[in-house]
């Protein structure tokens, strides 16, 4: 795998973008992720439902040139005792202070992409490692697992890097989740 | 909407994370409570990434308050 000196030695910057502010163009190869940072990440932060950190050159204020861009929004996964919705939602509905159900808190990833000139540099990887490590080293809240709601051309990407499917329902869907369990990076 | 390329899109809204039930539920608790780690030259790449990545965003914060404190 090819290391990041080549990044490290550039002028490069991370910051996360404020409510007003706006990305100017952006292409990764994916009309859809590319709407996504143009036109409706700013929805979300204003919502306040996902906060977006975009890498990029510390001269470019205007975001006219970024080179990769991640979404992150708090998460969970949840676990029932049923053994499917229908069950659950028809005892839920009887008895609703007894959810039967348990909890795990995680980070999600809603989108992450590259631009297309910056594509075999791994810079992916890149953010995803870093994105590994901010929710463990200084874990604030508590964090087990880092969620990702993957387009199905990034798949084996992520599982290159450690994810796994949560279930087989969106399978044929134009994006999975998946998840990382945050206790692999443990030392023994 | 919008009109990109002739064509209309509109970016996918961010999947929720379902609840998991029977099979699925089972199958994630047993992974969660396995014991895996990564190698140590994966734990050093990501290391060396984290580090590389959180000094970028420091940098980044620390250029924004001084164009914020400059336009004030």
């Amino acid at each position: 795998m090819q290391q990041p000196s080549d990044i490290a030695s550039t002028s490069l910057i991370v910051v996360k973008l404020d409510v007003p502010d706006t990305v100017k163009s952006f292409d990764c190869g994916d009309e859809d992720l590319n709407d996504f940072i143009l036109h409706e990440s700013p929805l979300y932060r204003k919502e306040k439902l996902a906060v977006t950190y975009v890498l990029k050159e510390a001269d470019d204020i205007a975001n006219e040139h970024i080179t990769a861009f991640f979404s992150l929004s708090n998460d969970r996964i949840s676990i029932s005792d049923f053994d499917n919705k229908t069950k659950y939602n028809r005892f839920s509905r009887r008895f609703n202070n007894h959810k039967r159900l348990k909890s795990y808190p995680a980070a999600k990833i809603g989108r992450l992409a590259v631009h297309v000139s910056a594509k075999g540099m791994n810079v992916g990887s890149m953010l995803l490692d870093f994105i590994k490590r901010y929710f463990t080293a200084d874990n604030k809240t508590g964090c087990r697992f880092i969620t990702v709601d993957a387009y199905s051309a990034a798949i084996p990407f992520y599982l290159r890097n450690g994810f796994v499917p949560l279930n087989d329902d969106d399978i044929d869907e134009p994006t999975r989740l998946l998840y990382f369990d945050l206790n692999d990076l443990d030392e023994d | 909407m919008r009109i990109y390329k002739n064509k209309k899109i509109m970016a996918r809204p961010i999947k929720e994370t379902p609840i998991l039930y029977g099979e699925d539920a089972r199958r994630f608790v047993a992974r969660m409570q396995e014991k895996r780690r990564i190698s140590q030259e994966e734990r050093a790449r990501i290391n060396a990434n984290y580090e590389l990545v959180l000094g970028m965003l420091k940098r980044g914060e620390a250029l924004k308050q001084q164009r914020h404190a400059t336009a004030v």
